[in-house]
């Protein structure tokens, strides 16, 4: 498996957010993309599953030797690609029970059926209690359980390669602690990730094998996890 | 892959008898004598259709212009009784209904199952414990040879003849329909169901549907209705009169998936005595054009009403529906839930009553209006009515239109939904509230009607 990000430029509202970025995950590999607010993350993200506002003028992006440059967003998801948002919409009348159900028929086929039951206890050790998973999806839900939430789909779809877009954001410690096992887990499975935050409490239970920084739409460096150090002691602007 | 509208089969079968097309005094004449009908109903017949010639035609709400009454059969028989045991049921009509998954619906949970083809009923039964209560199930044509003083004492007082032309039309060619008594005190704990059914081309469909819910007693009826698709049109003119007599608690669920060519133009209307309940759950998935307001007149001291109307319209569709709650006396109180999604081209409009009269003191209403319109080729009207003539009715009135925005498409996109199944995903969402009230059964199969309209309907962007 591997996702390689050719040379892109994304241009959304007629202006440039991302800017001839190059990137290559491959499988099993622990991504993280750091950056200030406004820096291009999540538009990145955007632009890998097809968002119709997010329109890619240059350079490719090629998943498992093939460009899926003209694939629509479903398809592109069922390749295996995910994207964890940062601001989950709510979808009403939905039980979140029966929308994982059917992500996990969707992507896992056969095996729905272990994976909904493994979904059940990583549900209870991530913090989210039976009486969430009845209620519709995210509707009324706090920033941090719309971030189980998304966990939860996470792990129904299984994917080959994972676009986690602020996954930690107003997650508690504890739950923390269980999502980072569940993200190493599926790591050692096989799942390549990119894992996007502004905080390295994520980075210290789930340790990346590679650390970007994206700055206005330009990647501005890459290296190991000990650059998110430096960056936590001297910000973005001195790093390199 | 598309799918066509499922029950769009029309069954070779030639009627019996088939009255000349158009309408006419002879007509309902032929109709009377066939049926051997005492006079009484056979003047009520006359009457009404001299109403019925008389009445404009309704210009405030769908377009109705289009109906060619002179090229509609207004009466067919297809069998000569209906049959008591599903054995007895003619073969082809048998095969049919079979297609459409009736009796083995029966055998699993109703206390009783009509069926009705075209004009009159073909099949009713209903089980023999229910039947040693008292209670009364049968299609409105043996009714009124077998329980003409009961008959005579209800028929045309909740709706009568002279309510709308639609109505006078139906008291003008009635032929079969419903016939519920529920006697003092009976609670039938399953469901009672109805299955309605056009076949022949151009046909008007005129069922009569009386139910009386004696004191303290309990019912729920269930009708489900489809029709074979042609060309032209046909039309479905139905009344429903209820009786909730005091204590009385009636539900009355229809799922109404007639194919794109049918008029379904209904009067529904429930008389709630004191303390009795009454519930309309109206779901109109099919039609060409469909007006329906199923009414509760809140009559006795502490009546409740309570309706759910959901409606579903694609291309070439017009969903006129909604509620009407008249209050009449003291300490009553009702709800209206009206939900319509609009897709494809189609129209829904909510048309609502809700009244207070002089008298009615301490009245509750609550209405409800959710739209959802999901795409910009697609329309949703809202045209509430609100009367109080009593300073503390107590009367909420909210409405509220949605669509499905793009933030929500391109989330579920990224699941693996196509941009259909991500539509009839939350489009079966925004219905939750009526799959909460059907059996099992239904609600899965309002979720696959849902997708199926769903995928008619929207191309691929």
């Amino acid at each position: 498996m591997s996702l390689v990000i050719k040379n892109i430029t994304v241009e959304a509202g007629g202006k440039i957010v991302v800017k001839n970025f190059s990137l290559t995950i491959k499988k099993g590999e622990i991504h993280a993309l750091m950056g200030p607010n406004g820096s291009g993350k999540t538009s990145l993200c955007s632009a890998l599953l097809g968002h119709p506002s997010y329109r890619i003028t240059k350079g490719n992006i090629v998943f498992n030797g093939k460009s899926i440059l003209g694939l629509r967003t479903e398809e592109r998801a069922r390749l295996g690609i995910f994207l964890s948002f940062q601001e989950p919409p709510e979808i009403r009348g939905i039980p979140l029970s029966s929308f994982l159900r059917t992500i996990a028929k969707t992507h896992t086929k056969e095996k729905a059926y272990d994976t909904m039951r493994a979904l059940t206890g990583n549900a209870k050790k991530i913090g989210l209690g039976p009486h969430f998973l009845d209620r519709s999806v995210n509707e009324g839900f706090s920033g941090g359980e719309k971030k189980k939430s998304e966990m939860l789909q996470f792990f129904a779809a299984h994917p080959k390669v994972a676009l986690l877009d602020e996954i930690d954001a107003g997650v508690d410690v504890d739950s923390l602690d269980a999502m980072a096992r569940i993200l190493k887990k599926a790591a050692s499975e096989g799942t390549g990730m990119l894992i996007i935050s502004h905080s390295a409490r994520i980075f210290k239970r789930c340790i990346p094998d590679f650390v970007h920084i994206i700055e206005n739409g330009v990647r501005t460096a890459s290296g190991g996890k000990a650059l998110i150090k430096k960056v936590e002691k001297e910000g973005y602007r001195k790093k390199a | 892959m598309k799918q066509k509208y499922q029950y769009g089969f029309h069954d070779a079968i030639t009627p019996l008898y088939r009255a000349k097309k158009g309408l006419s005094e002879a007509v309902v004449r032929k109709i009377s004598e066939i049926k051997q009908e005492p006079q009484w109903m056979r003047d009520i017949r006359l009457r009404s259709l001299a109403i019925f010639n008389k009445k404009p035609m309704p210009v405030w709400g769908a377009d109705l212009s289009k109906i060619d009454f002179s090229a509609i059969t207004y009466f067919a028989r297809a069998s000569d009784a209906p049959a008591h045991s599903w054995e007895k049921v003619p073969k082809k009509i048998k095969a049919a209904f079979e297609r459409l998954g009736v009796p083995e619906a029966e055998r699993k949970f109703f206390a009783g199952v009509g069926a009705q083809y075209d004009s009159e009923a073909i099949y009713h039964h209903i089980r023999k414990d229910i039947e040693a209560q008292g209670v009364i199930f049968t299609d409105t044509d043996t009714a009124l040879r077998e329980h003409p003083d009961l008959f005579k004492r209800y028929f045309g007082t909740v709706v009568p003849a002279g309510d709308n032309k639609f109505s006078a039309l139906n008291a003008a060619c009635w032929s079969g329909g419903s016939f519920i008594y529920i006697p003092k005190g009976v609670k039938v704990a399953m469901p009672l169901q109805a299955y309605f059914r056009i076949n022949e081309k151009n046909m008007g469909q005129f069922e009569r549907t009386l139910i009386i819910a004696d004191e303290d007693s309990e019912v729920h009826y269930i009708e489900g209705c489809t029709a074979p698709v042609y060309a032209t049109d046909s039309l479905h003119a139905a009344v429903v009169e209820i009786i909730a007599k005091p204590r009385a608690r009636v539900r009355y669920t229809t799922i109404q998936n007639w194919s794109s060519n049918v008029y379904n133009l209904v009067t529904k209307r429930a008389r709630a005595e004191d303390n009795a309940l009454v519930e309309w759950v109206d779901g109109n998935l099919g039609s060409k054009i469909t007006m329906k307001y199923p009414a509760v007149f809140l009559v006795g001291k502490g009546a409740r009403a309570d309706i759910l109307s959901v409606s579903l319209a694609g291309k070439g569709q017009h969903q006129d529906a909604g509620a009407k709650v008249v209050h009449l006396a003291p300490e009553t109180s009702s709800s209206i839930i009206a939900k319509s999604v609009s897709f494809g081209g189609g129209r829904t409009s909510y048309r609502g009553l809700a009244q207070v009269i002089k008298g009615a003191r301490n009245a509750r209403i609550k209405v409800r209006c959710d739209a959802l319109v999901l795409d910009t080729r697609s329309r949703s009207d809202t045209y509430p009515t609100i009367k109080a003539e009593e300073n503390d009715a107590m009367i909420e009135h909210e409405a509220t239109v949605s669509n499905i925005s793009e933030r929500e498409l391109f989330y579920l996109k990224s699941r693996g939904f196509s941009e259909t199944e991500a539509s009839s995903l939350v489009v079966s969402g925004f219905f939750e509230p009526l799959a909460k009230t059907l059996p099992l059964d239904y609600a899965i199969e309002l979720n696959r009607l849902i997708q199926m309209e769903m995928e008619n309907s929207i191309k691929p962007a």
